[in-house]
């Protein structure tokens, strides 16, 4: 019997050992108990140091401290499978991979501790950016032929060692498009450094990017090297240009001609290899015309100059970037938000966002909270973000269809006002209920599910 | 001088990039002269490199982190003692020692200081300077 059990242990071991799925278990103590060859590969870490240790210590995913998986299963008694995250191994490397777990029996059924299984997910990623390379380029993603315009010529721009002017509204992916570039480029193995120039006082921005020697001022103790000297053979983004002041734009203006720069305090100047792009969401144009930005360097940094557009303007993409986020703070958050139903992408698609990509992005974090599973609706999107009547068709520009796009907007307000009841809009409107029923029904006014009779609108939840 | 520790309940933090919390320590003369506790955003990490700095802290423990945040924190100027596991007083209390051993404080896979070649060693001399 003993001979049998032995046999049995041997062959679970030799399984373990031959799968490529990393697998360990934990005690009651959280201290891990083994540890198979395929974990050692995907973490980089030896059997021998992983096993006693804590199994945050060794496995080191964004979950482990908010949102374990493991943890939730040793509570609950039950499995998870297949929870996308990642990891960091010992070279600073991020590692997406998927986690499965369940509880550890022995086979009285007593609860020994947890089994966690993680399978590397480096290259499916890989591969799903390979397959959908057509609309994405590094971190961005669009169908917009506004985009597609910019991507193409991308490459070209990142293999050229000019200087890159990016303009746009805010939260349009100035600093993201700025990465690709960086990231498509010779460069890429040196630093990206994005320096927000309108967050910083013109003083602390020189030191902070030239760095300053000991004794350049008052508790200057040490010589600090700066950022120019930190992205050496990297890449600098320079965003919200238009906020500096003339006096630091003349010593960038140097810096971009001569090549060189001089720390604080220093009699020596050092060489910059470094490749500036510029953003901002200013027209610099208009500041150049205004006297408020230097000509000199705007046309120094204006040799290629990539307009980004805004979110209102390649609204096709908003359902590829809600699925990006979703994914995204899905790992971030731990969490298995599945999509987003028709209802809040349709309410989604209304809105103009000033905001841009980022506003879209912060709608989705928002809607993170609300949502525990499944998928994200109306009622966990902010409530600012208001149903608008269905636009009457505008191909024929006839007085009749400009009265009945009106009309529908007047309901649409009327019932707004009456928190979606639709006896008082009537009453409001001075028709009766019957009349403004049917009048829903022709203009196709889409209206909350709450119908207003009910307490307040479920989604102010705010 | 003093030293930002990001920290999950008493235990350094595992992981940097979804860490939340922060432990100041100000120290003087080898000793923790005081202690306080602030929240932070670590996809923030300008952010957090300037508030840092305001507050006159000079080096970060951590846990594991990928290497965005690492380069941004170590060209802001800040000696990054990455990789660091255990109990956040017993590393601190390795931190203020004038020769400190973080052999036994290191996370697993991180041994002949991979993880933090020559950061710990720089952390040690502005140490010096300061124990001068």
């Amino acid at each position: 019997m003993e001979k049998k059990e032995q046999v049995t242990t041997n062959a679970t071991e030799t399984i373990l050992e031959s799968i490529s799925d990393g697998v360990f278990t934990v005690n009651h103590k959280w201290r891990i108990t083994s540890f198979n060859r395929a974990a050692e590969e995907i973490t980089g870490i030896p059997r021998k140091e992983a096993i006693g240790r804590y199994c945050w210590e060794v496995f080191r995913s964004n979950m482990c401290e908010e949102d374990c998986a493991l943890k939730r299963t040793m509570k609950v008694g039950k499995s998870f499978v297949s929870t996308s995250t990642y990891i960091i191994n010992s070279h600073k490397q991020q590692i997406p991979i998927s986690v499965s777990t369940s509880l550890l029996k022995n086979e009285a059924g007593e609860v020994l501790g947890g089994v966690e299984t993680f399978r590397d997910n480096s290259v499916v990623e890989e591969l799903r950016r390979e397959l959908s390379g057509s609309f994405r380029l590094g971190d961005m993603v669009s169908r917009s032929k506004l985009m597609q315009r910019i991507f193409a010529l991308l490459p070209q721009i990142a293999e050229s060692y000019s200087t890159v002017l990016i303009e746009g509204e805010t939260g349009t992916g100035k600093e993201v498009l700025a990465r690709a570039i960086h990231n498509l480029s010779l460069r890429k193995e040196s630093p990206f450094i994005a320096i927000n120039c309108g967050a910083l006082p013109d003083t602390l921005l020189e030191s902070e990017l030239f760095g300053y020697k000991a004794g350049a001022f008052t508790n200057a103790t040490a010589d600090k090297p700066g950022y120019f000297h930190a992205a050496s053979g990297g890449t600098i983004l320079f965003d919200e240009l238009g906020e500096t002041s003339p006096a630091f734009q003349v010593k960038l203006l140097r810096v971009i001609e001569e090549k060189e720069y001089q720390p604080l305090g220093s009699v020596e100047k050092q060489k910059a290899d470094v490749r500036i792009i510029t953003a901002t969401n200013r027209n610099l144009t208009l500041l150049v015309e205004q006297g408020s930005f230097r000509k000199d360097l705007f046309y120094r940094i204006n040799i290629v100059r990539v307009q980004l557009p805004a979110l209102r303007d390649r609204k096709e993409d908003i359902p590829l970037l809600i699925e990006r986020f979703i994914a995204k703070m899905n790992r971030v958050r731990g969490k298995v938000i599945t999509g987003i139903d028709d209802q809040g992408l349709e309410l989604l698609m209304q809105h103009d966002y000033p905001g841009n990509i980022r506003e879209l992005e912060n709608i989705i974090e928002h809607a993170f909270v609300l949502c525990s599973q499944g998928q994200i609706s109306v009622q966990h999107l902010p409530a600012h973000l208001e149903l608008r009547p269905t636009p009457v068709k505008k191909d024929c520009q006839s007085i009749q269809s400009a009265v009945e796009s009106t009309e529908a907007e007047i309901i649409f307000a009327a019932l707004k006002n009456n928190g979606f009841n639709r006896v008082a809009a009537a009453k409001e409107l001075g028709i009766h209920k019957s009349t403004l029923f049917r009048k829903i029904k022709k203009f196709q006014i889409n209206l909350p599910e709450v119908d207003g009779r009910s307490t307040l609108l479920q989604r102010n939840v705010e | 001088m003093k030293v930002a520790v990001t920290v999950w309940e008493d235990r350094v933090s595992p992981v940097f990039d979804s860490a939340r919390n922060l432990l100041i320590a100000e120290i003087e003369n080898a000793r923790v002269m005081n202690i306080s506790y602030q929240q932070f955003d670590p996809e923030m990490v300008l952010q957090l490199a300037r508030m840092l700095r305001a507050q006159g802290v000079d080096a970060i423990i951590c846990g594991a982190v990928s290497e965005g945040p690492a380069i941004i924190l170590e060209a802001a100027g800040f000696e990054l003692i990455p990789f660091i596991a255990g109990d956040v007083n017993q590393v601190l209390k390795n931190f203020i020692k004038e020769k400190p051993v973080w052999t036994e404080l290191i996370m697993p896979g991180c041994g002949r200081n991979i993880c933090c070649r020559g950061k710990i060693r720089n952390a040690l001399n502005i140490k010096k300077n300061y124990h001068r």
